[in-house]
């Protein structure tokens, strides 16, 4: 069993490296700056509940699976996220970087490996603006399961997502029967059917969880209010003015 | 078995697979705590900053992971151009509603309007609205007269800003001008991505108002966006 853990770990850490190999020159800084950026913790670990600090100032502890904390208010730049399990049994450090006026999730969450150690991921929050009556959904994959396609009302409409990546569409206000399913299958469901609401002018995040094998797969849900774009449904469309075709038969129209 | 792994993960050279090494060890003493395996609180963390010495357990400081958008995301745009079927490409401008309800349509028949709260290329669900003058007294006929010859079948190419979707005509409906807005399907955003596109037709009554139809067509995608900036790199898995 250790020797799976460590192994794990293994991937974990250097999964966590090639993301700080990526993520470019360090870019300077506006100490002055009053524009904070939102960033958001999510905890996408399953059964287990964790203490969160940032920059080493205590946030909420007793953080359950689940839960999102935040809003934090955060200066643009390089922060600390600190996580330790109960009785701080064990703990990891992530530091994450903000952008001025941004908004982000900070999930903690299993990677792709069975017996893997926890790894942190940033996700920036897409907040751009819907059409009305429409709103954003949004998944990640957080779970201990290869690539997956979600069906939404039975179609694919995010395919091949895996661990680690998302995917997100604007789909119409209501309620959708969302299932997670091995890329290109039907079957077997890895997570639902499951109901999932999505709010107009809302932003739904939805993180898959855990692992189908023991059961514990589980959906993290994270909603932000969105701007809408675009003017109201028109009423009425003039595109002509000089009766040229008059009277002409529409060929092709249906009656 | 383990040095065959590391090098085609990391595909390092020695020294660079040593530092690497160095680190998962000093990872591992902590990450592993909480499995039951005993951590030596001696040796120092890889990376460990000063702060960390307060807390009770060493523990790791790594970069959090950014996430990436998976292989088949696929952002949308809004149109720029529609290449009609007889190959006639009519540039696409932004077109709001106006006061009444008006769909403000470029008053230039040579470019059609893509109405602002409608769907747009490389969308799942909605209609990509595009409404063109059939004529005017200054410019004659405009390419979108073309719309009262087509049937089903016939291909409709749409291309946004890095993107390009191909349609085919699913159908085209005669529509009383006084019902637009009593007829929902027209503009609404649910229902699979289709392609709306709009002009005047039927009789003429310049006593009221003109024109008295509208001849809406229809068009289902024939397959998801592709990108063309990239397309050698986001095209390829469709």
């Amino acid at each position: 069993m250790a020797g799976v853990g460590t192994k794990g770990a293994l991937f974990a850490v250097l999964a966590c490296l090639a993301g700080a190999a990526t993520v470019g020159p360090v870019q300077a800084e506006k100490p002055a700056s009053p524009r904070t950026g939102a960033v958001y913790f999510a905890q996408a670990l399953p059964s287990t509940a964790v203490t969160v600090s940032v920059d080493s100032s205590r946030q909420r502890s007793g953080v359950r699976p689940g839960a999102i904390v935040g809003p934090m208010r955060l200066r643009p730049g390089k922060h600390v996220l600190s996580v330790s399990g109960k009785d701080s049994a064990w703990s990891m450090k992530a530091s994450f970087r903000v952008s001025s006026r941004g908004s982000a999730d900070v999930v903690l969450h299993r990677p792709a490996a069975v017996g893997s150690r926890p790894t942190v991921t940033v996700y920036r929050n897409p907040l751009g603006p819907v059409p009305r009556g429409t709103g954003r959904v949004w998944v990640a994959h957080t779970a201990t399961v290869p690539p997956a396609d979600v069906r939404v009302n039975g179609r694919v409409v995010f395919a091949n997502i895996a661990n680690g990546e998302f995917a997100t569409a604007e789909v119409p206000a209501g309620t959708h029967q969302v299932s997670v399913v091995p890329t290109g299958q039907r079957r077997p469901a890895l997570l639902g059917p499951l109901d999932l609401t999505a709010e107009p002018a809302t932003l739904t995040q939805v993180f898959a969880v855990g692992r189908p094998q023991n059961g514990s797969m589980d959906v993290v849900v994270h909603q932000l209010p969105l701007p809408t774009r675009g003017s109201t449904t028109p009423k009425q469309v003039n595109t002509g003015s000089a009766g040229l075709v008059a009277g002409l038969p529409v060929l092709g129209a249906r009656r | 078995m383990t040095t065959r792994r590391t090098e085609s993960t990391a595909g390092a050279s020695t020294t660079s697979r040593a530092a690497v090494r160095g680190v998962l060890l000093a990872a591992l003493t902590v990450l592993v705590a909480g499995g039951g395996c005993a951590a030596d609180p001696a040796r120092p963390a890889a990376g460990d900053a000063p702060g960390a010495a307060t807390e009770q357990v060493p523990t790791v400081r790594v970069e959090a992971g950014r996430a990436d958008a998976a292989p088949s995301e696929t952002r949308d745009a809004r149109p720029t151009m529609v290449r009609l079927p007889s190959g006639a490409e009519v540039p696409i401008r932004v077109a709001a509603t106006g006061r009444g309800g008006l769909l403000r349509v470029p008053d230039d028949i040579r470019a059609a309007g893509w109405w602002d709260g409608g769907a747009r290329i490389g969308a799942a669900y909605g209609a990509v609205v595009v409404a063109g003058h059939v004529d005017s007294e200054r410019q004659g006929l405009g390419p979108f007269a073309e719309l009262l010859g087509v049937g089903r079948g016939d291909r409709i190419d749409v291309r946004a800003q890095g993107l390009r979707q191909s349609f085919a005509v699913s159908a085209v409906d005669l529509v009383p001008k006084i019902t637009l807005d009593t007829r929902d399907r027209t503009f609404a955003g649910s229902g699979p991505l289709r392609l709306v596109l709009i002009t005047c037709a039927g009789e003429y009554d310049p006593r009221r108002g003109g024109y008295q139809d509208l001849a809406v067509v229809t068009a289902r995608p024939r397959s998801a966006a592709v990108e063309t900036a990239n397309a050698a790199a986001a095209g390829s898995g469709r």
